[in-house]
């Protein structure tokens, strides 16, 4: 089975905790991507948490304003794997945890990239 | 824009009751798709296989031959008509805790499928914001 990071196919896009989900929306829609990494606004590396789309429409449904921070719905409890765990443990990770997204992270920690469901999903589909 | 019927924007994928998951796979790579829909032979939903079936199905120890409909959700599936406003549609999306709506047409057919994503854009959130935070006085 194939390392997770063989599965990365672009530099993360990252936003940080002071910023709106206005911003968010806007990101998630210019890339074609489900979920954004938020980082330490400091050490530009270290993965805080996951903003995904389901969040964005939870807030919505809150009826937040969407000039509202990002940390205020960044999902709590981050998932990563590191980059050498095989494409196997991904996916039981994204099971076990209910998740469409893992961050993606070296040895000590830093951010590498993100695997989504639909690139676990190819791998095992051409794999079986 | 704000009924669901205006964010369909292509016909749906959908596959037959015969269809295996490697069909579906193969759908939702080829479209890059998280879901697709299974209908009956006179076009009627009758059930959804989504990424997550998936991978929950292969963690299982499901084969790719297997039939799509046997780790399929079906029944009670969320399904709008085409002029259901966007804002009621996302809020029963966000109490299911679904990323997908089939989209009907009268007859009951499937007309579409729209995804969280397709109102995360930000046409969507500008008019499901209008509803949600000024609401006009007869709502």
């Amino acid at each position: 089975m194939k390392p997770v990071k063989s599965l990365i196919r672009r530099s993360p896009v990252v936003i940080t905790p002071k910023e709106s989900l206005i911003q968010a929306a806007e990101m998630l829609a210019a890339e074609s991507i489900g979920a954004l990494v938020v980082i330490d606004p400091v050490t530009q590396k270290k993965p805080l948490a996951v903003l995904s789309e389901r969040d964005i429409v939870r807030a919505v449904a809150m009826k937040m304003p969407l000039s509202t921070p990002v940390e205020a719905f960044m999902s709590p409890g981050l998932v990563t794997i590191e980059e050498d765990e095989d494409v196997c443990k991904a996916a039981k990770l994204m099971t076990m945890h209910n998740i469409r997204h893992l961050v993606v992270v070296n040895k000590q920690g830093e951010l590498v990239g993100v695997v989504s469901i639909r690139d676990v999903l190819k791998e095992l589909g051409e794999k079986c | 824009m704000s009924k669901i019927g205006d964010y369909v924007k292509k016909p749906p994928i959908a596959v037959g009751e015969e269809a295996t998951i490697k069909d579906v796979v193969s759908l939702m790579a080829q479209n890059n798709i998280g879901l697709v829909a299974i209908v009956d032979k006179s076009n009627k939903p009758i059930g959804v296989v989504s990424e997550r079936d998936i991978i929950k199905a292969l963690a299982r120890g499901a084969k790719l031959e297997d039939k799509a409909l046997d780790i399929a959700t079906r029944g009670n599936l969320l399904a709008a008509k085409r002029g259901d406003d966007i804002y009621t549609v996302l809020k029963a999306m966000r109490e299911r805790g679904i990323r997908h709506v089939l989209v009907l047409n009268d007859d009951g057919t499937l007309g579409g499928v729209v995804s969280i994503r397709d109102l995360v854009e930000d046409r969507a959130l500008k008019t499901i914001g209008d509803k949600v935070w000024w609401p006009k006085p007869e709502e």
